[in-house]
């Protein structure tokens, strides 16, 4: 006797046929343990698709890969590669919404009248969701198929396209660029010419209208206790311009001086 | 007699569910603690009571050993980088996972509004019309735009990006798509694995 397991959603529909092959636990009833069909009807189909553990299996790992790599944002670097593939299910997301299955007339058991290539299954988000829930919900009850599972596992570093990752790293590779294109322009550029301290020594200022403290460096800020004993006067006017005449209450001591 | 032990530490069934992915120094990567606060926002964004649905969820999902308070849970979500009170700790991956948890359990219980959203946004679309002519898409997209532009520091280049409403309304659509996965029988571990995409060894 055939044991049916319906996994019904607002979006899909699974119909699963099968037999067991253990003992029935008296609790949970009988266990679904070999598929002899599948039905399932989802997305934009007319008709719904027949086929049997293979189409299964093929929709249970195209719809694993896809869904986690557009919930991450990383798409697959084998992605491309995997869906070569021609004797498998594909799902990929849509340029502008929604995805794309494709499904090999291989996997099923009844060829659709209207077409002689892959079938080709349209799907909004929604109904990707109840796709993907009804696989869960298959996989999750221990009473159908207790042998089918999937191992939900994150894409590792190498698996990831390195797509995202150059688009994740432009401003990083922007700015590098920036640096050596201003660094090739600076070498370019003529190194600027010291120019020659002034030979002789400039007077004492004369717009200078207070007269410094005795011994007390002109220019020097007040804040500044101890002024280079190396140091000539004649070196130290160019402060001036910057800074205010110390006044000679403000002025260091020239007992502070060394 | 190890059992016994009174010594012994309780461990969250959560916790085991959810497997440690291979990351370096067993801590949660920039991505993964962007992307779980981004999520956790648009459910708040569902739910005006979300966060303190969250916080009451920890006690019932026995993950009050993980974040023990309202502070600690506070702390866990700034450590995504791009918020404005961004402080410099690290996630450790059980308190992402009890992040994690609370969230879906949270989200569960929006499964129907969350539905209903997507189901009005695509019919909008359908019309060529915006966002704005639904008044419960609408309240979602606004208090999205409030929360993320409270906390989230504008200096940073990836919030400047979400300078205009249109391309902040694209970011909260998306992420309403994810919390739909997060509703599913395995979102928990489907939205747990994702994070870590590109990040493991």
């Amino acid at each position: 006797m055939t044991i049916q397991r319906p996994f019904i959603l607002p979006n899909c529909t699974l119909n699963l046929e099968g037999i067991s092959n253990s003992f029935s636990d008296a609790v949970l009833g009988e266990s679904l343990d070999v598929l002899l069909r599948l039905e399932c009807q989802f997305g934009d189909l007319k008709k719904p698709l027949i086929g049997g553990l293979d189409l299964l299996n093929s929709l249970i790992q195209a719809t694993n890969q896809c869904t986690q790599s557009w919930m991450s944002g990383v798409p697959h670097r084998r992605l491309t590669q995997l869906n070569q593939d021609e004797s498998a299910v594909h799902l990929l997301p849509k340029e502008e919404d929604g995805f794309e299955l494709t499904i090999p007339t291989e996997l099923l058991n009844e060829t659709p009248s209207d077409t002689d290539g892959p079938v080709q299954v349209g799907l909004t988000t929604l109904q990707l969701f109840d796709l993907v829930e009804a696989l869960d919900q298959l996989l999750a009850d221990q009473q159908t198929l207790p042998n089918l599972s999937l191992a939900v596992r994150p894409l590792s570093r190498a698996e990831a396209a390195s797509g995202q990752g150059l688009q994740k790293s432009a401003s990083a590779v922007v700015g590098a660029a920036s640096v050596a294109i201003a660094a090739s322009i600076f070498y370019l550029l003529p190194v600027p010419q010291a120019s020659a301290p002034p030979k002789d020594p400039p007077k004492a200022e004369p717009t200078s209208t207070e007269t410094p403290a005795p011994g007390t460096l002109p220019g020097v800020p007040p804040i500044q206790v101890s002024p280079s004993p190396g140091e000539s006067p004649g070196e130290s006017p160019n402060l001036e311009s910057t800074e205010e005449s110390p006044s000679p209450d403000a002025s260091p001591e020239p007992e502070a001086s060394p | 007699m190890q059992a016994d032990s009174p010594t012994e530490q309780f461990t969250s069934p959560i916790l085991k569910t959810l497997p440690d992915p291979d990351v370096p120094a067993q801590v949660c990567p920039r991505r993964t603690r962007i992307q779980l606060d981004f999520v956790l926002l648009a459910i708040e964004a569902l739910d005006l009571y979300a966060s303190e649905l969250m916080l009451m969820s920890l006690e019932e999902l026995q993950l009050q050993d993980v974040i023990e308070n309202r502070v600690d849970f506070w702390q866990s979500r700034n450590t995504n980088p791009l918020r404005r009170s961004h402080q410099r700790d690290s996630l450790s991956l059980d308190k992402a996972k009890a992040l994690v948890a609370v969230g879906c359990h949270i989200a569960r219980r929006q499964t129907a509004q969350v539905r209903q959203l997507l189901n009005v946004q695509r019919q909008l679309a359908a019309k060529q019309l915006t966002p704005d002519h639904s008044v419960p898409l609408a309240n979602y997209l606004e208090r999205f735009r409030r929360h993320f532009r409270s906390r989230m520091n504008p200096n940073r280049t990836a919030i400047a990006a979400y300078k205009e409403n249109e391309r902040l309304d694209e970011l909260a659509l998306s992420l309403l798509e994810q919390v739909l996965f997060c509703t599913g029988t395995a979102g928990m571990e489907r939205f747990w694995s994702s994070l870590f995409d590109g990040e493991v060894a």
